[in-house]
């Protein structure tokens, strides 16, 4: 278990940036994902990492040592690739002795280390089976254990539960947390879903066209995004239009572009640009009786989703989502009825 | 059975009788114990696969044709990987140029190739056994291009990526990985290449000297002169080949893969 920087990675590929001043440190034993739609970057400073990539400039740290100039086999990093990149002529006790095997250990020691990994990701029954009779899920359990052997202190995963369908990802998503934890491994996770980085992270670093966009623990990006296509790329986002902010001492209000009444909002975040939206989220708008909120909406729809019940509301031809709990303590006005709309002050992020 | 399933069926029936029933004919014929060529065979020996062992120039065009094609498909093989290395991994300009130009015999006619061989290998004085194994090499090249070029380029080739995260050099990783993983390419590439040089004919016409004549060649030669059952067992023993070596192909890697190289 080690500590990692990453400072100001760049890689720019014939008429594409592939990353643009990349920088995060990831204390020791933390379990860090870049998330971000498809050409993003991840993959770029994954690979950056690994050493399969030469990056432009930057420096990449483990434990302050910086390794940038090491070739791959000698950064000692675990790598767990999407598509497994099992050995198909090797069986799984084979494959994950491989790395132990390179590294001339004792048959005795080879042999403890196998069978905890074995046990650890539960295929101790299919040890002499070849890699291509098994599952996707068996087979990623084979690749982590082979990138776990060797106790590497970091490890690197591209999208490694892409190919699984949705029951097995979750179910996976459990199995390699848990692996992580008791191995005690810094790790570093790519995906492109959401849901899969908000369970697994201590923090998840955005990225969008080569950069980070924000940076920080699950919660904190959800609950506080500090730009435009952070709110939007984690869960659904209404965007007011605004035409100005006023603050007054710790108070502050947002002058919406559909409503005369300025509306409460939290204080924009210092040194951002100018705000040009106001962000909250369906699970944050509140429903009422007319004239009782920051505004007024007719129903245009609503949607029973189980847990929730999804408004679609309309304001000077303006359209809002809203969810509202169907627990019976919240009222559940029909279509074509007038309610008002309200909001806590904390839960409209000024955005840019 | 529904009409339209007996309808295929008998379709089946009948394009495979089509096609095989020449073979059956020779086959049968190559088993016939009388003196001449008749079908339906009356009674059954194996005197003419006797007979063939005694013909001298049958036997030594057999062997002619066994050397060749061991020889070319192992030196195809080994250029043809590095060619196809070169091809699939690399980075340098005009690499589908260069397999095209690698694949072209597959789109020149076998009798073209020959001739311009003979001019080319009359003008430099080469003897007879080393144009036609250059000839059976040219031919069967393209075949080992397209397997192994395939095989390296194949999804699962990110394990060499993976054995390097592991520890491995780049040359380690390809000895103890790559290679490994290419067995079933390789065993494709030589079979293809044995059966496509064994029974190339047009090569020999033109190549061939008194002392080189291949077995598909001498088997040509011999019905100009004489038709017996011997020229029957010969074709068999042609086709067995063959046979065997499709056999083996399905064993170690699958017929379908086989075939779908082949097309
Ligand atoms: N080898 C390459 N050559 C050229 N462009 C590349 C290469 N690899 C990635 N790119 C480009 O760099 C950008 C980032 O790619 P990548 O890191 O793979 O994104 P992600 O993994 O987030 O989907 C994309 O625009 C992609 O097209
Ligand atoms: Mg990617």
């Amino acid at each position: 278990m080690s500590k990692v920087t990453v400072r100001d990675l760049c890689k720019r590929f014939p008429g594409t940036v592939g990353a643009d001043g990349v920088s995060f440190d990831i204390p020791s034993g933390q379990f860090l994902t870049l998330l971000g739609p498809s050409g993003s970057g991840k993959t770029t400073t994954l690979m950056m990492i690994a050493g399969f990539l030469q990056p432009d400039s930057g420096v990449i740290e483990v434990d302050d040592s910086n390794i940038a100039a090491l070739t791959p086999n000698k950064r000692n990093l675990g790598v767990v690739f999407q598509s497994y990149a099992l050995f198909p002529h090797k069986t799984v006790w084979e494959n994950i002795a491989f790395p132990l095997k390179i590294r001339k250990l004792a048959p005795s020691e080879i042999d403890k280390r196998v069978s905890r990994l074995l046990e650890l990701v539960r295929l101790e029954a299919f040890k002499d089976r070849s890699v291509t009779t098994l599952s996707g899920g068996q087979k990623q359990r084979v690749a982590l254990a082979r990138a776990l052997v060797f106790e590497p202190p970091v490890l690197l995963m591209d999208e490694p539960l892409g190919a699984l369908d949705r029951k097995l990802r979750e179910q996976m998503q459990a199995e390699i947390k848990n692996l992580q934890r008791s191995l005690n491994v810094t790790a570093i996770y790519v995906t492109h879903d959401q849901d899969e980085a908000l369970s697994m992270s201590d923090s998840i670093a955005i990225m969008n066209e080569g950069k980070i966009s924000q940076m920080g623990s699950p919660e904190a990006l959800f609950e506080r995004p500090n730009n435009r296509f952070v709110a939007e790329f984690l869960g659904g986002i209404n965007l007011f239009p605004i035409t100005a902010i006023h603050s007054e001492g710790a108070s502050h209000t947002g002058k919406l572009a559909i409503a005369d009444a300025p509306v409460p909002c939290c204080p924009p975040i210092a040194g951002m640009s100018e705000p040009k939206w106001l962000g909250v989220r369906p699970e944050r708008v509140r429903i009422g009786s007319p004239a009782g909120g920051h505004f007024d909406a007719t129903v245009m729809k609503r949607t029973y989703l189980g847990g929730t019940m999804l408004y679609e509301l309309n304001v000077a031809d303006f359209l809002l989502a809203a969810r509202v709990p169907t627990d019976g303590a919240s009222p559940l006005p029909e279509v074509g009825s007038r309610v008002s709309v309200s909001w806590p002050a904390q839960s409209a992020w000024p955005l840019a | 059975m529904r009409p339209s399933s007996i309808l295929f069926l008998v379709a089946n029936v009948a394009i495979y009788l089509f096609l095989l029933l020449p073979v059956i004919i020779v086959i049968a014929i190559s088993f016939s114990g009388t003196d001449s060529v008749a079908f339906p065979p009356t009674s059954f020996s194996f005197r003419w696969f006797v007979r063939f062992l005694g013909e001298d120039q049958l036997v030594s065009a057999l062997m002619v044709s066994c050397g060749l094609a061991v020889a070319s498909s192992i030196i195809s093989l080994i250029l043809g990987g590095i060619a196809a290395f070169a091809i699939a991994r690399g980075t340098f300009w005009g690499r589908s140029a260069a397999l095209n130009f690698l694949m072209t015999p597959l789109m020149v006619p076998a009798l073209v190739i020959a001739m311009a061989l003979l001019e080319f290998f009359a003008f430099l004085g080469t003897p007879s056994i080393l144009g036609l194994l250059i000839g059976h090499v040219i031919i069967t090249l393209p075949y080992v291009m397209r397997t192994m070029v395939a095989g390296l380029t194949g999804a699962d080739m990110l394990a060499e990526q993976a054995a390097i995260s592991l520890g491995c050099t780049p040359l380690q990783a390809i000895r103890l990985v790559t290679i490994p993983m290419l067995t079933n390419s390789m065993v494709a590439s030589v079979l293809f290449s044995f059966i496509i040089s064994f029974e190339n004919l047009p090569l020999s016409l033109f190549l061939s000297d008194p002392d080189t004549v291949t077995l598909p060649m001498q088997i040509y030669n011999y019905i100009q002169w004489v038709f017996d059952p011997t020229v029957a067992a010969a074709a068999t023993i042609n086709f067995l080949v063959v046979v065997v070596l499709v056999f083996v192909a399905e064993r170690t890697i699958g017929l379908s893969r086989f075939m779908g190289v082949m097309k």
